[in-house]
């Protein structure tokens, strides 16, 4: 049995500790906001946040999280400070999603990046993104919008 | 959960509010067609217009464009309209394809909102006891433009006639009632968000891998890695002994003869063993735990360098006409004749949610499924083709994809789901792809090897084209959408079908993707060949008014001036930044009623290719949600541009070696270039644009290699060497 705390909440898991945190969260505790896309740690779709730090949930053993603070995407719109909300107001205004299956990760590594540096410039932008995919080719609204959210926390949502 | 209560769970995930920020709660209706005014459409007492999906929503954005037309003729009030992603339900049609949502059901869904409009308007003035003629509707209001009263959609559907007594066809069939003029219209044309956007960016969107039912097991299966071939051994000990491992059970498969072309040849199953367990994670380890071994069969003789030699002997036979306009002896007899051979290979669609399928089939022959699908009428007829189930008793639940680019359009992934719950004794079963899975067992983009030989004439005009066209994906026929005019053109085919390495499939734009890299990369030589300017060659042999090509009208005229658009506001022919170079390639997506065109600038440098930025102008005719369409070039670009950069394919012995975002890369972030988009409104009625601005963007670039370098690269992707 594993004692997690997810979005706040401390949760129990009867599972193999090698399990994946990605299988914890969909299967176990009924979280399925967080994707399943590679399990192999190449295309960001599992991401949540481990005490802030964006990570693969699918390549972390649930028996390696105790004691952390587990966020995921059903955590950003209220467990992330405003960095949260921002992005999920830029991805709406820009219309990021097409199928949304990536958008999980991709928020949550967003998430991330403001959290540790609230102006990043272009290329930080960028290189923070790399590692997510997104199949439908949402990369350019991506970008838009990491910048938005950016500009929205600075200007305290009056961007 | 109970049977009711997981209706009402599906009820509540399958309906989405279109502008707002979270699904209303559920609304415990007891029948799925309460409140039905007509098809597509219900209206709930509260005034809610509930339109009911039929086609599938893969990021498309199907979901709230649909919506929106039929709203928009409605009169209805766009915060109150919902979508429902409706069960099967055997009066519609739901395959979703071939770009052909927008074009197929714009004026049925204008037809059908305008109808119900005219009967909510009937029964106000009804109510009120005044003629109709001075009643309106708006804002989902009937008002009486004299006295001014009004009542709610709400209140009167229940007074209005519903209309699903006659068949549909029936209904569309009837005189059109008047329709609202382009002018007045509020929604169509306007950058409207996707129904899905608000859910999404909450963790909040239900897609069929997300689906829970009681007593429900997760399967995964080992497919046999050859396709077409046969398991031969299994020992399961090992995989019974992981912890959670429930049963092991085989799954027959389904390979039908490739040399017929129809519905029931165009999908298979493999054979394959199935591991079912307490979660996806158990499963996956006593798949790992099972011990197999296989036959490969035929296809187990080749990787792919011998299968392309194979395909290169096969484009020597001379195939089978599939188009002919003038005299073939003009090519034949042309003093200078020139020839290339491009390529088009096989690859996955690698949607970013891997395939899965939730299935029950009971005792009693019936049958549930949860699933996203493309083409829901095709898995109920394979169900009862392949299990023998009773067709009336498949119901099917529709959800949203993580993208589907064609994929999801064939039928295997649900009748193998439903195989593995009838061997395992009637449970119900979530059947879980891997990525290694959706990489090698895809029902890949196909094979395609084509020649281009031509002649000019003195004049330095096409005087005769001869193209030949060796795919997995043609028996023997198909239609040639080559929209230049030129006086003597002959297309030949030959059929590879038969002879398929790997089951393959619709993959974003289908044939047109080796059309169009062949057509584009063979004009733009053509054009060298004449000393011409790629642009200028290209619009001298697109003045005719009208073409037939592959037995559709193409409009050169429209060809054209998505070329000149995208030209001008690329620069065409204007002086670059020092290295940069650009490439030109059009598009006539004929039967999507689209014409596309790209410029694409580059440069070359220690041989890496960087795009730098892209020009796409595209006609798709009248435009319903302007975003949505440009979201659509968006990702085209990256289809394309994963095409070209991405690794190539390796079989060895029959077995697809790629496995993973690793060895099969897709576009990331930094390659995503600039990117501008023209729209251009060619037609009063909408085509399609899911796919019609993709053929054109490889072409595009590999014009462009050949203008930054010279070398002419006539396939995808790119290896180390072609610019080297």
């Amino acid at each position: 049995m594993h004692t997690l705390i997810v979005n706040g909440r401390t949760v129990h898991a009867d599972a193999a500790a090698d399990t994946p945190l990605l299988w914890v969260l969909r299967d176990t505790l009924g979280l399925p906001g967080t994707r399943y896309g590679c399990g192999a740690g190449q295309c960001g779709a599992c991401t949540v946040l481990l005490d802030g730090a964006a990570v693969r949930s699918c390549m972390t053993p649930v028996g390696t999280v105790a004691g952390l603070e587990v966020t995921t995407i059903e955590g950003l719109g209220d467990r992330t400070g405003p960095a949260g909300p921002a992005l999920q107001r830029a991805w709406e205004a820009l219309n990021v999603p097409q199928c949304g299956f990536c958008q999980s990760g991709q928020l949550m590594q967003a998430c991330a990046l403001l959290r540790n540096k609230p102006r990043p410039s272009v290329a930080e932008i960028g290189a923070a993104m790399e590692g997510n995919l997104c199949r439908c080719g949402t990369y350019a609204r991506i970008h838009l919008a990491v910048a938005r959210a950016a500009d929205d926390l600075a200007t305290g949502g009056k961007a | 959960m109970t049977d009711s209560s997981r209706r009402a769970f599906l009820r509540r995930s399958a309906t989405l509010l279109l502008a707002g920020t979270l699904p209303l709660p559920a609304r415990a209706a007891p029948d799925a067609r309460a409140g039905e005014l007509a098809y597509f459409l219900r209206i709930a007492a509260d005034g809610t217009v509930l339109f009911q999906l039929t086609k599938h929503e893969m990021g498309q954005g199907v979901a709230g464009s649909l919506a929106a037309v039929l709203a928009e003729e409605l009169g209805a009030d766009w915060r109150r309209v919902r979508v429902e992603f409706i069960d099967y339900d055997p009066r519609y049609r739901y395959n979703t394809g071939g770009s052909s949502t927008m074009p197929g059901m714009y004026r049925p869904l204008r037809l059908i909102g305008a109808q119900a409009r005219e009967r909510l308007v009937e029964a106000a003035a009804n109510r009120f006891g005044v003629p109709a003629t001075q009643c309106m509707a708006r804002d989902s209001v009937v008002i009486d433009t004299v006295s001014g009263r009004s009542a709610g959609f709400g209140e009167l559907a229940p007074l209005a006639r519903p209309d699903t007594a006659v068949p549909l066809a029936d209904v569309l069939a009837r005189p059109a009632p008047p329709l609202k003029p382009a002018a007045a219209f509020t929604l169509i044309g306007k950058p409207l968000p996707n129904a899905t956007h608000a859910p999404i960016v909450r963790g909040a969107l239900r897609y069929s891998s997300d689906v829970r039912v009681d007593g429900m097991l997760y399967a995964v299966v080992a497919r046999c890695p050859v396709f077409r071939g046969r398991l031969l051994r299994v020992d399961d000990r090992a995989a019974l002994r992981v912890p959670g491992v429930r049963q092991v059970v085989r799954v027959p498969p389904y390979l039908p003869p490739g040399d017929v072309h129809n519905e029931d040849t165009t999908w298979a199953v493999h054979e394959g063993v199935a591991v079912l367990a307490d979660t996806t994670w158990a499963a996956m380890r006593g798949r790992d735990a099972l011990v197999l071994e296989w036959d490969g069969g035929a296809n187990a003789r080749h990787s792919y360098a011998s299968y392309r030699d194979f395909v290169a002997q096969q484009l020597q036979l001379p195939g089978r006409q599939a188009f002919a306009l003038g005299d073939r002896a003009v090519l034949a007899g042309a003093a200078e004749r020139f020839s290339a051979d491009y390529e088009y290979p096989y690859q996955p669609h690698a949607c970013m949610e891997t395939m899965n399928c939730t299935a029950h089939v009971r005792g009693d022959g019936s049958a549930e499924l949860w699933i996203a699908t493309q083409n829901t009428g095709h898995i109920v007829s394979a169900a009862k083709q392949v299990l023998g189930l009773d067709a009336a008793r498949v119901a099917v639940h529709h959800f949203p994809s993580g993208g589907s680019f064609g994929r999801r359009y064939y039928p295997d992934v649900a009748v193998e789901a439903l195989q593995v719950s009838r061997a395992a004794g009637n449970v119900p079963v979530k059947v879980m792809w891997t990525r290694e899975d959706d990489m090698r067992h895809d029902h890949f983009h196909f094979h395609a090897l084509q020649r281009y030989e031509a002649a000019l004439d003195a004049d330095g005009r096409l005087a005769a084209v001869h193209f030949k066209d060796a795919s997995t994906g043609h028996v023997g026929s198909g239609p040639f959408w080559f929209p230049y005019d030129v006086p003597h053109r002959h297309h030949d085919v030959v059929g590879l079908q038969p002879h398929a390495l790997l089951r393959h499939g619709a993959w974003r734009s289908v044939t047109n993707n080796g059309w169009g890299l062949s057509q584009e990369c063979f004009m733009d030589e053509a054009a060298q060949r004449a000393g011409a300017d790629p642009l200028a060659f290209r619009l001298r042999h697109l003045q005719a008014d009208t073409l037939q090509a592959g037995g559709r009208p193409i409009s050169p005229a429209r060809l054209r001036k998505v070329l000149e658009a995208a030209a001008e506001r690329a620069g065409w022919g204007k002086k670059l930044a020092p290295g940069r170079a650009l490439g030109i390639a059009c598009y006539a997506y004929a039967h999507a009623n689209a014409y596309c065109a790209h410029v694409a600038e580059v440069s070359v440098a220690d041989g890496r290719l960087t795009v730098h930025r892209v020009v796409c102008a595209l006609d798709c005719g009248l435009v319903v949600n302007p975003d949505a369409v440009r979201a659509q070039i968006e990702g085209n670009l990256v289809w394309g541009l994963s095409a070209v950069f991405g690794e190539p394919m390796r079989v060895e012995a029959g077995r697809v070696q790629n496995a993973n975002f690793h060895d099969f890369p897709i576009l990331r972030i930094s390659g995503m270039p600039q990117l501008e988009t023209i729209l251009i409104e060619g037609d009063d009625k909408p085509g399609g644009a899911g796919e019609t601005s993709l053929p054109s963007v490889v072409p595009a670039v590999l014009n462009a290699v050949h203008a930054a370098t010279g070398r002419r690269v006539r396939k995808v992707p790119l290896t180390r060497g072609d610019l080297a």
